[in-house]
């Protein structure tokens, strides 16, 4: 086979007006940013891409980092690892224990954020993260821009219109003093991961005062549990056994109800990670946990 | 499609297939036989160069991403000194990693010391991690890396 003849036109655009009017014209096109996830999926020496590859690695304004006083703004081609080493402690400490939950330090310096989020093969990773950080995406295309919040963007298929582009994210510095997240794969030990749930709290002397969680199931459903938040309010910490079972019947249920529920197996594991989290499974983020004396 | 880039510190202009992987394109057209590593998943480590410094997986960068980029693969690093201390310090602490990761091992030990000139076994940890090989030990591992980057750093002062 002539592989040359499957060779793809690539263009590489310097600046965001030109991926964008380049983009409006070809909205067929691949975009490529740091493509590891797309070169991990496949296993020929020569790659299979669209006929049209608009690479956007040299487009200085899509790798910004910048911290503001109430939240901090990530490029969309911002390589994980740089995001980390910018951000430094000032980074949530769930996002940051979800990137290093990804691939390894060689292929953090390539992966990015927003090809992360861009498919939803991937967004087991991170996804629940930004969800319950209650981030936002930036959009963009020519003569356009939009901020929609990420449970929003998760929500819609397809999550981009023609011709758009996710530009960056936005995350709102909150205070949070404790964080949990768990990723595995149930069926195959080092696998793929197919499950995760994350959570953050504020925990003030023994009390969860507010509490987020979301859990990530493979090939794109995520889920935020409201009912399971409000209910945890006031409660302390560690949650008692007695107080948490009835916890975790309104999580599972509320697994059950989703538009793609996770398995049984899934259901199990999850709920057992709930169970973790809230009897000792918080780790503190900024100053230590309080723990009511019992 | 030509592709200007430097390689091993000449700048070339070969005639490649943008979608090709780059270890491949290293490897079978540019004879670099150094580069190996077919498992194009990024997990064996041992297709690591750097581009532009940064370690980076060849299999997981298709040729037209290097355009303009300056690439450098463990044959470029033979006749360094720094290459040498780095060796002697893995042999002083008994660490003697395989034919498979060796070259990516003394790349990112390499790496690590412009970073960080005396890093912390769990930063070393998290550096090496990029590549699991049963060849050695982590203990081993460790001990030869900071063995070398002191060796490394008190040249560099």
């Amino acid at each position: 086979m002539n592989e040359k003849i499957g060779a793809p036109h690539v263009y590489t655009p310097g600046s965001l007006p030109l991926l964008l009017s380049l983009y409006r014209k070809m909205p067929d096109s691949l975009i490529y940013a740091g493509g590891t996830g797309l070169l991990h999926s496949q296993r020929r020496s020569v790659i299979s891409l669209s006929d049209r590859v608009i690479y956007i690695g040299r487009i200085s304004e899509l790798r910004e980092i910048r911290r503001t006083e109430s939240y901090i703004e990530i490029g969309a081609t911002a390589p994980m690892e740089q995001i980390v080493k910018t951000l430094g402690h000032h980074i949530p400490q769930c996002l940051m224990l979800g990137i290093q939950k990804i691939g390894n330090p060689v292929i953090r310096n390539y992966a990015t954020l927003g090809g992360n989020m861009a498919n939803p093969e991937n967004w087991v990773d991170l996804a629940p993260v930004m969800m319950i950080l209650e981030a936002r995406i930036e959009l963009r295309s020519q003569g356009a821009a939009r901020l929609i919040p990420v449970g929003q963007f998760l929500g819609k298929d397809p999550p981009l219109e023609a011709g758009e582009i996710i530009a960056g994210f936005r995350i709102p510095l909150e205070s949070w003093n404790a964080f949990f997240y768990r990723k595995f794969n149930p069926y195959h030990h080092g696998g793929e991961s197919r499950i995760s749930i994350t959570g953050i709290a504020q925990i003030t002397k023994g009390i969860i005062s507010r509490s987020r969680i979301a859990v990530g199931i493979h090939k794109g459903a995520i889920i935020r549990d409201r009912s399971l938040e409000n209910a945890l309010e006031g409660k302390p910490y560690p949650v008692p056994a007695r107080v948490c079972e009835p916890l975790l019947e309104l999580f599972s249920d509320s697994l059950k109800r989703a538009s793609r529920s996770p398995s049984s197996v899934e259901t199990l594991l999850l709920t057992r990670s709930l169970s973790w989290m809230l009897r000792r499974g918080f780790l503190p983020s900024s100053g230590a946990i309080t723990r009511r004396r019992s | 499609m030509k592709i200007v880039f430097s390689l091993d510190g000449k700048e070339i202009e070969p005639d490649l297939l943008p979608h090709m992987r780059l270890n491949t394109a290293l490897r079978r057209e540019l004879g670099h036989k150094m580069v190996k590593g077919e498992c194009f998943q990024g997990s064996c480590g041992q297709c690591l160069i750097t581009i532009d410094g940064l370690p980076t997986l060849a299999c997981l960068v298709p040729v037209f991403m290097v355009r303009g980029r300056e690439i450098k693969t463990i044959e470029a690093f033979y006749g360094d000194p720094d290459y040498k201390r780095i060796i002697d310090g893995f042999s002083i602490e008994g660490y003697s990693p395989c034919s498979h990761c060796i070259g990516g091992r003394i790349q990112v030990t390499n790496f690590l010391g412009r970073l960080e000139p005396v890093p912390s076994e769990q930063q070393i940890l998290h550096h090496m991690s990029y590549a699991h090989c049963s060849c050695s030990s982590y203990e081993s591992m460790v001990r030869g890396v900071q063995r070398a980057l002191i060796t490394l750093h008190q040249t560099r002062r």
